[in-house]
């Protein structure tokens, strides 16, 4: 190529950048040719004031904080506060506006202490009956709440006094901590109020100022938090900027300091560039899922096969940068029972798969195969298809826009007999089992239905102890593995990148993020 | 003039009509409702039919295709169905992306391509002249991606002198906006410039025969002051015209060229509203590209005809 | 009055015969000259490499491994991709792809175009009409066609070809067009349809061959805007889906991967430039012989 380049040319357009870049270095250059910076890099030291900007893809939905509509990603937890949070290393809850609580043995009931500091942003004190009238709207089926299943299994709720209330559950609710995660407590005075954005009352540490619809969120310090001093910044500006690129974009100019919502692949690069880091949250497994009434993965085997074929430690370092675990369980690896034995079940077996196949008499079969049309998906299905295809299988892919895909999802009819998923895997086991699509035991995705499923899966969620909830996951996984319906290609976190200027971000169990008590190494304005 | 534009009027409104149609026909040729796509997790006849009601999907095509034309006659461009935003405001969010790209091609045109032009239109020397030859056909010849993969490789990736993806808007930080700047407009710029200098050589060759040439020649003016002062000047407006015409490429080009530097105009915008099926969106874009070009040919076609009637035969290929 | 008609189209049948051969030969010895040698031998070797990448390539375009992103290598010259293919069997399979669309839609797209340009001939009023058809046609720029067809047959093989045809069809309409306007001028074609020659042979003997020039040199430039039109739309996303490679995917596929592998785009890089280069040296050449005469 270079040698049909007459010499003449390089030189007219090497001189031609070079003096556009004698006229802007002097000021900043947008490459850094350093060595690359790579994530490890720590955020500067805490200091207190400044305005934080953030961005995010999709806007503000201060209507559906219930719901934990995506578009509250970063202003759910830094303005409102749940009765406890689940800590990311031990997988066990932390109390927030809960001091303290009490599982019956059973799972049957919880008693619950609230703190008595906790004040509105409206200067109102924090009650039960606050809690117990969030819970109420969560349990509504009108309300649409993430953690609709479980409050619905709440049978009484009762206020003994100010700071402490008692639930009572039909059956048992160990994974109670799973509604309480996604229950930010809101203020009933002000509850018609929220969707509009103009008064949302809570009790975090930013208050909500203005929206912007469309445009930007603006929350401010709450200056009468029981913990003020801890909380570092004076402003967040939450802008929404709901292309992927521009949000990468913005982040390289400095203009804001984080976002969500940018393209795994440009965080990944980005992050590579110095004074800047990933971030990991939340969390999804990719499962390749069959359904058991349609050839040729009604058969066991074929399923089996599939697993066994399919090369899960390529589909990490090559579509995923190696920032990914390939897994057989569609848990957290903090998941109380969580087996790392079970989870490499299914290794990169290619003659196993052919041998399995060559006994279920399945030979050539092609088949249709539902996937995302995102990067990410398609690379994976690359690799699957190609796996496929050394075992004899010929996957043909039919590609969906994710409202596509959510709509056949919601339809129970994907219209191909695989698919290929993507699943967040932030709910507990128990939670999941009763919740997901692909997992649970009636009008299930899969078309999986069996009475020994249905009460692997009601022991699932109903385990109260540590030690049943091992065995009933244990037992669960098993099955689980063995009928090989949604077994994970791989689960991986999901990766954003922030400068290095800014820290304290804490990510919560789904995925959303705390920004309450984030600083600003250089505070600005 | 007038009588040019009377005569040019009834073909050019035929063909922004006739576009019209197309741009609003061609994407509601695609299989797949809409409505069902847009209901995602409540795929319900009852929410559908809602959804179809609420985008007018459920009128006539005449019907709605008069409604958007109306629209677009009183400044509606319409909403994104799938944004759920204005169609004006997702173009305003990109017009200036593509803006500052176009326009920066555009004068690194005007200045390589007249610079080119003249040098290879007044060097005498034969080697000089053969090279310049050779290297114009290459700019020619070679397409803005070609170039700008060459680009990325020598002054993004082996030397990492300027940035190969994204974008930083002028107006916020001029000095990172130009370096983002820099290589897709010269990606874009490199052939159209390549294009110009050749009209403008042999425009030069051709007014350097031109009987004033010898005579200020044989008054002894030097040949230096003959290219500037009478070469140069009667050949300029062969200059302009040929880069009004490539402005058309460049935007077309323009298409290409963002989705490599991961720029987000509007290029970035047609392709991901196909990508989404975004119709509204896409038929604004279609219709504004046809009516660019159009334009771009009318206003080319009008000066060339009053330029030098020889040109115009020229400039159809 | 009756020996006329009967002698006259015979005298041009064999006139026509003779004049097709001289055409014939010309275009044949416009690869006599070295650019038609040198591009016909680059291409000679294409065709040759797509059309036995079967045979010498007998593992496909998507034989992974566990390598990633390696650079070229004596075993694998153009290094291997994202997956572990090889880049350079890759390129080869990418070759069908591109000559299939440009050797099926441009000849193609000639001839449709050409007929069109020639409708006049059944009425003025069709011919005219037509030409207002293409005149909408050439107000989309080659890409923006392609983006409305994708836009409605979802991207792959057959709208790239469809994007092709369509977008060939103004200027080879033009150029036959043209060739009859000038044609019905000339006395010989006004004596001719006097004498009752029916417009086929008018257009068969007289305004083809005139037209013929024009249009083959425009369908060898056609080409190299079709490796363009193909590699652009597969660039921003919009052409053959993997994992079937076209020298397009393969550009598309490395420039994400640039700042990791940037010998990846080389090799596919090269391979399109030869590809346009052949087209382009064939075409001049073409060009060339059709003035000389």
């Amino acid at each position: 190529m270079s040698s049909r380049t007459p010499a003449w040319r390089t030189r007219l357009i090497a001189a031609a950048a070079s003096v556009a870049l004698l006229t802007t270095a002097a000021c900043s250059a947008a490459t850094d040719s350093g060595p690359g910076g790579g994530k490890d890099t720590a955020a500067g030291p805490v200091r207190d004031g400044g305005t934080l900007t953030v961005a995010q893809a999709s806007d503000a939905d201060p209507g559906s904080f219930l719901k934990t509509s995506v578009g509250n990603i970063l202003s759910e937890y830094t303005v409102l506060e749940t009765l406890t949070l689940m800590d990311a290393k031990t997988g066990k809850p932390k109390g927030v506006l809960a001091k303290s609580w009490k599982l019956a043995p059973d799972a049957k009931s919880i008693d619950i202490t609230l703190r008595d500091d906790v004040t509105f942003h409206s200067g109102r004190k924090l009650t039960a009956r606050d809690v117990i009238f969030t819970l109420k709207k969560v349990r509504d089926p009108a309300t649409g709440a993430a953690g609709q299943a479980i409050a619905q299994q709440i049978t009484s709720m009762k206020a003994e006094g100010d700071h402490e209330l008692k639930l009572t559950f039909s059956k048992p609710t160990p994974n109670v901590f799973d509604l309480f995660e996604t229950a930010p407590i809101l203020n009933p005075a002000t509850y018609d109020d929220y969707a509009a954005g103009k008064n949302v009352d809570g009790t975090g540490r930013f208050v909500w100022k203005s929206w912007t619809p469309g445009g930007r969120i603006a929350l401010t310090k709450y200056a009468k938090y029981r913990d003020a001093k801890n909380t570092h910044l004076d402003k967040i500006n939450i802008q929404v900027i709901n292309d992927p690129t521009a949000i990468v974009s913005a982040i390289r100019s400095g203009r804001v300091q984080y976002g969500v919502g940018a393209a795994a692949l440009d965080a990944r690069s980005l992050s590579k560039q110095p004074g800047y880091a990933l971030l990991s949250s939340g969390g999804s497994a990719i499962p390749f899922s069959m359904d058991v009434t349609k050839a040729p993965f009604d058969k066991k085997e074929v399923r089996q096969a599939v697993q066994y074929a399919i090369d899960r430690r390529r589909i990490v370092q090559q579509v995923e940068g190696g920032h990914a675990d390939a897994t057989s369980l569609p848990w957290k690896k903090n998941a109380v029972g969580y087996d790392a034995g079970q989870a490499k079940h299914y290794g990169y077996q290619p003659d196993k798969a052919k041998k399995l196949l060559a006994k279920a008499g399945v030979k050539g079969a092609t088949f249709k195969v539902v996937t995302l049309n995102t990067p990410e998906a398609t690379s994976i299905f690359q690799i699957v298809k190609n796996n496929l295809a050394a075992v004899g299988l010929n996957a043909k892919p039919e590609v969906l826009s994710a409202t596509e895909y959510d709509g056949r999802i919601a339809k129970r009819d994907m219209g191909a007999p695989a698919v290929q998923m993507m699943n967040s895997n932030a709910l507990l086991p128990a939670s999941a089992v009763t919740s997901r699509p692909e997992f649970v035991p009636n009008d299930n995705l899969l078309h999986v239905k069996s009475p020994a499923y249905t009460k692997l899966v009601k022991n699932v969620s109903d385990a109260s102890t540590p030690a049943a909830q091992k065995k009933a996951l244990h037992a669960y996984n098993a099955y689980f593995l063995d009928q090989a319906f949604a077994v994970p290609l791989i689960t991986r976190p999901t990766l954003t990148v922030r400068s290095t200027s800014v820290g304290g971000i804490a990510p919560t169990q789904t995925g959303f993020l705390n920004l309450g008590q984030a600083w600003l190494s250089e505070p600005k304005g | 003039m007038i009588r040019f534009m009377a005569r040019k009027a009834p073909s050019v409104l035929f063909v922004l009509l006739a576009s019209s149609v197309v741009a609003f026909a061609l994407p509601r040729l695609a299989p797949g409702d809409v409505a069902v796509s847009l209901a995602g997790t409540d795929p319900s006849a009852a929410n559908v039919a809602a959804i179809r009601k609420e985008l007018g999907l459920d009128r006539s095509p005449v019907v709605q295709y008069w409604d958007w034309i109306s629209g677009l006659l009183h400044g509606d461009l319409g909403q994104s169905y799938r944004l759920h935003r204005s169609v004006t405001s997702l173009i305003g969010d990109r017009l200036g992306s593509t803006v500052e790209l176009a326009v920066f091609a555009t004068l690194l045109v005007l200045v390589m391509g007249t610079a080119l032009g003249v040098l290879a239109g007044s060097t005498k020397r034969r080697w000089t002249r053969a090279t310049l030859d050779l290297g114009n056909s290459l700019l020619v010849a070679t397409p803005a991606f070609l170039t700008a993969l060459a680009l990325i490789l020598i002054f993004g990736v082996y030397h990492r002198w300027l940035p190969v993806s994204g974008e930083v808007s002028l107006l916020e930080n001029p000095s990172i906006g130009i370096q983002y700047l820099i290589l897709p407009a010269f990606a874009l710029a490199l052939s159209p410039s390549g294009i110009v200098a050749r009209l403008l050589q042999t425009e030069m060759t051709k007014v350097r025969n031109e009987d004033y040439v010898d005579l200020a020649l044989a008054k002894g003016t030097s040949s230096r002051q003959i290219t500037l002062r009478h070469v140069l000047r009667n050949s300029f407006g062969t200059a302009v015209v040929a880069i009004g015409l490539e402005i058309g490429t460049l935007l077309a080009g323009a298409v290409i060229t963002e989705s490599i530097f991961n720029r987000n105009g509007l290029g970035q915008l047609a392709v991901s509203s196909v990508q989404s099926r975004d119709f509204t969106v896409l038929q604004v874009l279609i219709l504004g590209v046809v009516f660019v070009a159009v334009i771009c040919q009318i206003v080319t076609e009008m000066v060339l005809a009053t330029l030098d009637p020889r040109i115009r035969l020229g400039a159809q290929t | 009055m009756t020996d006329v008609p009967l002698t006259a189209p015979g005298a041009a049948a064999t006139a026509t015969r003779r004049r097709l051969n001289p055409t014939l030969s010309r275009y044949l010895s416009a690869f006599r000259t070295p650019r038609g040698v040198i591009g016909l031998s680059i291409l000679g070797i294409m065709v040759l490499a797509a059309l036995l990448a079967p045979v010498l390539f007998p593992g496909g375009y998507d034989q992974q491994g566990s390598n990633a992103l390696t650079g070229p290598s004596a075993q694998h010259i153009f290094g291997v991709d994202e997956f572990g293919r090889d880049i350079f069997i890759r390129s080869v399979y990418g070759l069908r792809v591109d000559l299939s669309l440009i050797l099926t839609a441009v000849p193609l797209s000639m001839a449709v175009g050409t007929l069109i340009g020639l409708a006049g001939a059944i009425s003025e009023w069709l011919g005219a009409g037509l030409q207002r058809v293409l005149d909408v046609v050439i107000g989309f720029p080659g890409l923006i066609l392609g983006i409305c067809l994708v836009a409605i047959l979802g991207p792959g093989w057959f709208p790239l070809f469809l994007t092709i045809l369509i977008g060939g069809l103004p200027t080879a309409g033009r150029l036959a067009r043209g060739a009859w306007l000038t044609q019905q001028g000339r006395e010989y074609v006004l004596a001719a349809r006097v004498l009752g020659v029916p417009p086929r042979k008018l257009l068969v003997r007289h305004v083809l061959p005139n037209a013929m020039d024009a249009i083959v040199v425009n369908g060898a430039v056609w080409m190299v805007i079709g490796v363009y039109i193909e590699a652009g739309l597969s660039i921003v996303g919009l052409g053959v889906q993997p994992p079937t490679p076209s020298i397009g995917v393969l550009l598309n596929n490395g420039l994400r991967f640039v700042t990791q592998a940037p010998t990846y785009i080389i090799g596919p890089g090269v391979v399109l430039l030869l590809l346009s280069v052949g087209f382009s040296l064939i075409s001049d050449a073409l060009n060339e012989a059709v003035n000389r005469r």
